[in-house]
C-alpha cells in the first residue's frame, strides 16, 4: 500500500515544471548531486551497484530531458530526489525484495523523506572526507570504526604502533569532522 | 551529534573505496553523450527546420518561383495580352512586362515592365494596380493609359481615361494624370512633369470645369472646389501639394482622386 501511495512520476509533477533552469552543466549537476544521491538510493537499495545504476540513469535522463528542453523545472534538487526515490522503489517493487533486510530503525528512517534527503548530503560529505583519507589512515578508521577493532588489533594487523594508529584515527576524525561543517563544499569529487 | 552518528554508521557500513565515483559517472555520461551530440541535440529541433526552411526555399525558388514569375514580352510587333485580372496590356516592340502569377488581383496587382506599353486596367478597387518601370512607379486608380519606359532617361505616361499616379520609384507624391493627359519623369527628377498637349484646348467643353493644379498647396485646392461645387472641404493633414488636372463635374471623384493620391482624409460638408 504504502508503495502504491509514494509512487509518482515526477514528469507529470506540474509543480516542477514551471520555468526554464536555462544552461545545465553536466559537470555542475554531476558534482552537486550524484554522490548525495547515490547515498540516497543507497538507504532504500543497500545494494552500492544497484544504486549506483539507478542515480546514473536518473541523472542522464533529467540531462537528456533537459538538453532537448521537453524537461522545465524550477528546482533541479527535488526533482532529481524524487525520481530517484520513485526509481529506487519501482526497482525494489519489481524485484519484490522491499522489506527482507531493512531493520526497524531502518524503515522509520525511511518514512522521513526530507530527513533523508538532507541526511544525504551529510553523508556524501562523510564518504567523501573518508575517501580523501591517505591509504594508511583511512584504513585504520575503518578498523577502528566500522569493524570496532581496538587500537591494538588495528596497530598488529598493520604492523604500526599504537600511538601511530591513533593519531591516524584522531587526524581522520579531524578530517571526518571539517568535511562534515564545511558548508562551503558542494562538490564532491 | 547523535544524527551525525547515524550518518556515519550509515556510511561506514557501506564505504568502500572508489565507489560513488563522481568523475566516472560524468565520463560514463560523457561516453554516451559526446560534446557535438549534446549540442547537437540542444539544437537538433531548430537545425532540422533551418534545414526544412533552406531546402523548401531552394524549392520554391527554384521550380514556383520560376513558374510564378510570368514574363510576357513583344519583339517585332506589338502585342496585345490579357492579365489574370482581365486587365489588357499591349506591349510595344522590344518591350516587356512580368508579374508574379501567385497571388496576382488577390489585393494587388504588382507589374514590372521595361520598353513601352499600353495598359487597359480592369477597375478593381480592392487590388490597386502598379506598374514598376525603371525608375517610376505608375499607380492606377482604374484606366487606360501608356507608360513608355523606352527611353534611356525618362519614362513618360499618357492617360486614355480615369486617373493614374505617377510618381518617381518608391516615392509617393506624384502627379495625378486624368483623361487626355500626359506627364513625363526625367531619370534623376523627383516628380513627373505635365504636358501640355496641342488638343489640350479642344477637351474643355464649356459645361465640364477644368481644375488645373500645379504644386498646389492642398488647402488653396480645397477652397477653389469648395467654391466651386458649393461645399465645404477641409482636410487636417497639413503641408500637402497637389499636381492634378480634373475635368469632371464629379466631386466625388475628385476628393478620392486627391485622397489616393495624397494619402489624406478630405472632410465634405454642406454648407448652410
Amino acid at each position: 500500500m504504502r508503495l502504491e501511495n509514494t509512487v509518482t512520476n515526477p514528469a507529470n509533477d506540474s509543480r516542477c515544471m514551471a520555468a526554464s533552469i536555462g544552461n545545465i552543466d553536466v559537470e555542475e549537476i554531476f558534482g552537486r548531486y550524484y554522490r548525495p544521491l547515490c547515498l540516497y538510493a543507497l538507504h532504500y537499495l543497500r545494494v552500492i551497484e544497484d544504486a549506483e545504476d539507478v542515480v546514473q540513469d536518473c541523472v542522464t535522463d533529467f540531462l537528456e530531458r533537459a538538453e532537448d528542453n521537453a524537461l522545465v523545472v524550477t528546482d533541479v534538487k527535488p526533482y532529481l530526489f524524487m525520481m530517484v526515490r520513485n526509481r529506487c522503489l519501482d526497482l525494489l517493487r519489481r524485484e519484490s525484495r522491499f522489506d527482507h533486510s531493512l531493520q526497524a530503525d531502518e524503515m522509520e528512517e525511511l518514512s522521513d523523506e526530507s530527513d533523508l534527503e538532507e541526511g544525504s548530503f551529510i553523508e556524501a560529505r562523510m564518504w567523501t572526507a573518508i575517501d580523501s583519507l591517505p591509504e594508511r589512515c583511512r584504513e585504520a578508521f575503518l578498523m577502528s570504526k566500522r569493524d570496532g577493532m581496538k587500537y591494538e588489533e588495528i596497530a598488529e594487523e598493520l604492523g604500526i604502533s599504537i600511538n601511530t594508529v591513533r593519531n591516524q584515527i584522531s587526524k581522520a576524525l579531524k578530517t571526518l569532522k571539517e568535511g562534515c561543517h564545511r558548508v562551503y563544499m558542494f562538490f564532491f569529487g | 551529534m547523535d544524527r551525525e552518528k547515524k550518518h556515519l554508521r550509515f556510511v561506514l557500513k557501506y564505504y568502500r573505496p572508489g565507489v560513488f565515483d563522481t568523475r566516472r559517472a560524468v565520463r560514463v555520461y560523457r561516453d554516451d553523450h559526446p560534446a557535438g551530440f549534446t549540442l547537437w541535440r540542444r539544437y537538433a529541433a531548430g537545425i532540422a527546420a533551418a534545414v526544412v526552411l533552406c531546402v523548401a526555399g531552394a524549392y520554391y525558388l527554384l521550380t514556383s518561383g520560376r513558374d510564378s514569375m510570368t514574363v510576357l514580352y513583344a519583339h517585332a510587333t506589338a502585342v496585345s495580352y490579357l492579365l489574370p485580372d482581365s486587365s489588357t496590356v499591349t506591349l510595344y516592340p522590344n518591350s516587356s512586362l512580368s508579374y508574379s502569377a501567385k497571388g496576382f488581383g488577390d489585393d494587388s496587382r504588382k507589374v514590372d515592365m521595361s520598353g513601352k506599353v499600353a495598359f487597359k486596367v480592369y477597375r478593381n478597387p480592392e487590388a490597386p494596380f502598379t506598374v514598376n518601370a525603371s525608375y517610376s512607379t505608375i499607380r492606377v486608380l482604374g484606366t487606360q493609359f501608356t507608360v513608355d519606359a523606352s527611353a534611356a532617361d525618362s519614362t513618360s505616361v499618357s492617360v486614355s481615361s480615369g486617373e493614374v499616379l505617377f510618381t518617381a520609384r518608391d516615392k509617393s507624391e506624384g502627379v495625378v494624370l486624368t483623361k487626355g493627359m500626359e506627364a513625363y519623369l526625367l531619370a534623376d527628377n523627383v516628380l513627373p512633369q505635365l504636358l501640355v498637349t496641342e488638343d489640350d484646348a479642344d477637351k474643355s467643353a464649356p459645361s465640364v470645369r477644368r481644375f488645373i493644379f500645379d504644386n498646389t498647396p492642398l488647402p488653396e485646392v480645397l477652397s477653389e472646389l469648395s467654391a466651386h461645387f458649393k461645399v465645404r472641404l477641409s482636410c487636417p493633414v497639413q503641408g500637402k501639394m497637389l499636381t492634378a488636372e480634373f475635368e469632371t463635374d464629379n466631386l466625388d471623384e475628385i476628393i478620392m482622386v486627391i485622397e489616393k493620391s495624397l494619402d489624406v482624409k478630405i472632410v465634405k460638408e454642406a454648407v448652410k
